[in-house]
């Protein structure tokens, strides 16, 4: 089956040449699979590593000789894609299942037993959507920042593989990961920025 | 995609890729230069280069970690307590949680540098503050600076802050590995007083550091002081309370337990260093005796002690206290900040001479005065200004004390004038009161309408009380969700007392606390809770209502037939949800939606008065608006209303509505007067039917009526929308378009989204010939209605010589009105400021056959004068029952 020469880019819902979504597909199944026996292994998963999903499931679709795949780069820039899908999704459906809800109120009791550190689970997904809406208006502005952004961040790529993914230097791939992630923070803290 | 947004974006991308070439500090004066008088351009960049300052640590962090309890489908995080450790925040490694409070977690984490290795606690603050949390971020970040500078050796360094991926603000401390007081009293109890005192000492001199410069710490207590490898102490948290907002509501606060506040941080007053003072007296009085000064089961009545309660001696309960240690913790506990010690090193001073055993005047002296202290001369004292206040203090405070009352010099120097005991009656009118609206304390946003049906049943009942003064509804739900203190309220709505409280409900058991709070001394008069089923919440209500009244000191006299037991609690739901969708009112889906929740609630409960009043509210709102056939929803109105009487014939809502319906639908001025009087009798809190009546009044000519309840109205709901752009209305239709103009504007000041009013102003402008403006107003009015070209925005230019555009607009209408309905009355006006009499006559004649808005006030429109001489405009307005106006 013919392949795509280049990573996906991020405004196009559908392959543009044609190419049947079928690897897609498949790294976004062995993707999640991947997720899902981390997170078997260590309940609360707060060391899950994009990367480290992302390598284990190239290696295992490898293995399976299910070769839809130029190189290395190439799988990791779909996987990438297929990332921030999964993720994505999860947030919308928690999203949609907690819209109407207001904020939760603390009972009095409780003040003192506050649950997580960082960010509870409607922080993440409305964290998750907000970001990727920004990413898709972004990618509308400057598509290359857009996927430096999705490999980065959703894929887990370093900066050289985010150069070599995109034909692009490496000074310039840091410096749109700099300025993606100005435009996006901005975007959505704004009364931060001011 | 807008090319307009993409070529701005890609200019701002330029300068701002060139900026990050240059050094920091040659940034700003380039993008000067490259923006030159492009301010949007600027400001594009600018905004990007701060983002680029803060941004930092903006998902630099894997995502997967970041969504994996969303992957998961076990339980969530947070829901039981148990929480998802980040692997890392900004540059720090976490390597486990080791505390966690009101504000946040606090973890031991490490600098994950291979050229700066450091070990710190971080504390993330938590979500979930209503905002978001990003004024709290936004202004903790500005105050890094000030408190990363306090050095000294009783201060745990502020390293480090930052923004964690979620938005999070974080920051970083030296870890101090021998734990907090607070855990050495969980463990010890009391400490012995040897430690204590060196411990005491520490926590004084670091207040004082901080205080020079400036800084207060809001928040001292155990779990803030925390304690080095070698046991010295180390105070943390500087003035992050203050940072994140010193959120304190008397029905529940963000700051966890209320137990170290000083009364004016509960009250909502200035605070100063002197707060500390305080809280320091509490953290010293709790590790002498291993108790807390002031506590209690619930927040609430925590802050109650602690404004107006007195502490148990020390002496009590530690025998043997050395007298001088149990006179300065008393001293650090008053209540008025100006009684307590002047600053941390008197404090230090009186701590040393104790240390000492010394002198037992010399610490009195040291320590400032006290109300028993006759007027002496304090030898040797090194301060002579201190000395002479000391002196003059004294004197005034052995004055007042017999007077019972309490002087005192604020710091900037004004004197205020306060009492403990309750405030003396002012020879004035009956006492004041506002129920702000109840907080919903039980987790879940289904029990909001819940809440605010009790805090309206509440403002009902009181309302209901001969000599209380009691402000309505729409006032006090202005102001949910602000956080005004007290007395700040108190100056809005006008008055004297706010009962604030919350409700929890839990399937079919209730908790409700309420209390009474004086406005002018701040003080609670009254508070109490409640743990009951929910099929008793009347009785509840009534037995707060009562012991309000008491507190009050108003006589409480209420008939037996207000003691409703709820029947169905099903019913009652949806009942409030029905009430709750009505007020929200911003469509007719709104409408709807009110009308099936009160169907539903009748379905359950055929008997329920309440349900076919709110019935019939629904659908008078229906009418009003135009949505559905005035015809029949107004008759539905007017049906159910009559149901609501027969079951309770003291429902003022339902008499409004059913008066309301008359006035509109039936043209039965009389009846509708008898029904609108009794309404108000019944109930004259009432708002919406003094609205509703003084309309009604103006319609029929009856302008000083008329604008008297609307009048009578703002007085008792200052803060309610509508009834300004109603006076206008009436001013309006009795041909005084000065003091429309006057109404008007103040009312639009209060609302500037009001179409009705600006409708109104165009037709006061009209009448005073300002065409202009009046034009303007019209085209504001249509606006705000969704469309641009309006009926009477073509009357309007009928009227002031743009016949040509008139004619186009109502041809444009008339056409339409064959797809969709069109409102009569002004297509009407419009062809009468056209000057075709009869053809307005005709749609004039249509609407009242449909009962179309507005054409209850048929003779009182300006517009249709010039159809007075016609017979056909005799006719109806006959058929209508209206006195024809010469």
């Amino acid at each position: 089956m013919a392949t795509p020469s280049r990573p996906p880019d991020p405004s196009d819902n559908a392959f543009a040449d044609g190419v049947p979504p079928e690897p897609f597909a498949l790294v976004y199944d062995e993707l999640l699979r991947v997720a899902h026996r981390h997170l078997a292994r260590e309940a609360e998963g707060h060391s899950l590593s994009t990367t480290a999903l992302v390598h284990e499931a190239y290696l295992r679709l490898r293995d399976r000789g299910t070769s839809g795949f130029n190189d290395r780069i190439h799988f990791f820039a779909m996987a990438a894609r297929a990332m921030r899908r999964i993720l994505v999704d999860h947030a919308r459906r928690h999203h949609a299942a907690k819209r109407g809800s207001n904020a939760r109120r603390v009972p009095l009791e409780s003040i003192e037993r506050l649950g997580d550190g960082a960010l509870d689970v409607e922080e993440r997904a409305e964290l998750l959507v907000a970001l990727d809406e920004a990413l898709v208006r972004l990618a509308e502005l400057d598509s290359r920042q857009a996927q430096v952004v999705e490999l980065r961040f959703f894929g887990g790529l370093t900066e050289e593989e985010t150069a070599e993914a995109l034909g692009i230097g490496l000074r310039t791939a840091k410096r749109d990961w700099a300025k993606a992630r100005s435009w996006l923070y901005q975007t959505l803290y704004p009364d931060m920025v001011g | 995609m807008d090319a307009f947004r993409a070529e701005r974006f890609r200019r701002a991308d330029a300068v701002f890729d060139a900026a990050l070439d240059l050094a920091p500090d040659e940034r700003a004066a380039f993008v000067e230069r490259a923006c030159s008088d492009d301010m949007e351009l600027r400001a594009d960049v600018q905004r990007l280069l701060r983002a680029y300052g803060q941004s930092d640590d903006f998902l630099d962090t894997s995502a997967a970690a970041l969504a994996a309890p969303l992957l998961a489908n076990g339980p969530t995080p947070g829901s039981d307590g148990v929480a998802t450790i980040p692997d890392r925040i900004g540059p720090y490694r976490i390597e486990r949680e080791i505390g966690r409070g009101g504000m946040g977690v606090v973890y031991l984490a490490e600098r994950d540098d291979p050229t700066f290795r450091q070990r710190v606690a971080l504390k993330v603050v938590r979500g979930g503050i209503p905002d978001g949390g990003r004024r709290h971020v936004a202004r903790f970040l500005a105050e890094r600076q000030l408190l990363a500078s306090l050095e000294h050796a009783h201060i745990a360094r502020l390293f480090d802050g930052g923004v964690t991926i979620g938005g999070l603000p974080y920051y970083t401390m030296a870890y101090c590995e021998g734990g907090s007081l607070a855990d050495r009293l969980r463990v010890n109890g009391a400490l012995p007083v040897g430690e204590a005192l060196p411990i005491a000492r520490q926590l004084a001199t670091a207040l004082g550091a901080a205080h020079a410069r400036g800084v207060v710490h809001r928040d001292v207590k155990p779990g803030n002081v925390l304690f080095d490898v070698d046991g010295s102490v180390r105070l943390t948290d500087f003035g992050i309370a203050k940072l994140l907002g010193d959120d304190v509501t008397h029905t529940g606060g963000v700051l966890g337990t209320a137990a170290y506040l000083s009364p004016e941080q509960a009250t909502g007053e200035t605070v100063d260093h002197r707060a500390d003072l305080w809280a320091f007296g509490v953290t010293l009085y709790e590790m002498l005796s291993g108790r807390r000064p002031f506590d209690g089961s619930s927040y609430a009545v925590v802050l109650h002690r602690i404004v107006s309660a007195t502490p148990e001696p020390l002496r009590a309960c530690v025998p043997g206290i050395a007298p001088d240690l149990d006179a300065l913790v008393m001293r650090l506990l008053q209540k008025s900040p100006s009684l307590r010690p002047e600053s941390a090193e008197e404090v230090v001073r009186a701590l040393d001479a104790i240390a000492v055993g010394g002198d037992a005047r010399s610490a009195r002296r040291d320590a400032g005065h006290a109300p028993r202290n006759t007027v002496k001369a304090a030898h040797g004292s090194p301060d002579r200004r201190r000395t002479a206040r000391v002196i003059v203090g004294g004197a005034i405070a052995l004055l007042s004390a017999v007077a019972g009352y309490v002087v005192w010099q604020r710091a900037d120097g004004s004197s205020a004038l306060s009492t403990n005991a309750p405030a003396p009656l002012r020879a004035m009118a009956a006492p004041s009161v506002a129920v702000l609206p109840f907080a919903n304390t039980s987790g879940a946003a289904a029990d909001e309408p819940f809440t605010d049906g009790l805090t309206d049943e509440l403002i009902g009942t009181l309302g209901r009380v001969r000599g209380l003064r009691v402000i309505a509804r729409s006032s006090v739900f202005a102001l949910k969700g602000s956080h005004l203190a007290a007395r700040a309220i108190g100056d809005t709505l006008g008055v004297d007392h706010v009962v604030e409280g919350s409700v929890r409900r839990s399937g079919d058991s209730l908790r409700v606390f309420a209390q009474l709070v004086s406005v002018r001394n701040d003080s609670v008069l009254w508070s109490e809770r409640y743990d009951r089923q929910l099929k008793d919440v009347f009785a509840v209500q009534e037995e707060i209502a009562r012991a309000m009244a008491g507190a009050l000191r108003v006589q409480f006299a209420l008939g037996d037939e207000r003691l409703q037991a709820v029947g169905n609690p099903e019913a009652l739901d949806l009942y409030l949800r029905g009430r709750f969708a009505l007020n929200t009112r911003t469509g007719s889906a709104d409408l709807l939606r009110a009308a099936r929740l009160f169907e539903a609630a009748i379905e359950r409960d055929s008997s329920y008065a309440r349900a076919y009043s709110g019935l019939s509210d629904a659908y008078a709102s229906m009418g009003n608006f135009g949505y559905g056939r005035p015809r029949e929803t107004f008759a539905k109105a007017r049906e159910n209303a009559l149901r609501a009487l027969r079951l309770d014939s003291t429902l003022a809502e339902a008499r409004t509505s059913l008066a309301h319906t008359l006035c509109v639908h039936d043209f039965a001025w009389d009846a509708a007067d008898r029904e609108f009087r009794r309404a108000i009798e019944e109930d004259p809190g009432y708002t919406f039917a003094r609205m509703a009546y003084g309309v009604c009044l103006g319609a029929r000519s009856r302008f000083d009526e008329g604008l008297a309840q609307l009048d009578t109205a703002r007085r008792s709901d200052p803060l309610r929308m509508g009834i300004g752009a109603l006076r206008g209305r009436v001013l309006v239709g009795a041909g005084r378009p000065d003091e429309a103009i006057a109404a008007l504007t103040h009312a639009l000041d209060l609302n500037p989204q009001a179409d009705l009013a600006w409708e109104q102003l165009g037709e006061a402008y009209l009448m005073k010939g300002q065409d202009a403006d009046a034009i303007a107003a019209f085209r504001k009015a249509a606006e705000l209605s969704g469309v641009r070209d309006s009926a009477q925005l073509a009357y309007a230019l009928a009227v002031t010589g743009d016949r040509g555009t008139a004619e186009r607009i109502v041809r444009d209408l008339v056409t339409s009105s064959r797809t969709r309905y069109v409102p009569p009355f002004h297509i009407a006006m419009a062809y009468a400021g056209l000057g075709q009499v009869d053809t307005a006559l005709d749609w004039l004649e249509q609407a009242y056959e449909e009962r179309a808005s507005f054409i209850s006030g048929i003779n009182v429109t300006e517009a249709f004068k010039p159809l007075h001489g016609n017979p056909r405009w005799g006719q109806l307005v006959a058929k209508m029952g209206l006195e024809r106006r010469r």
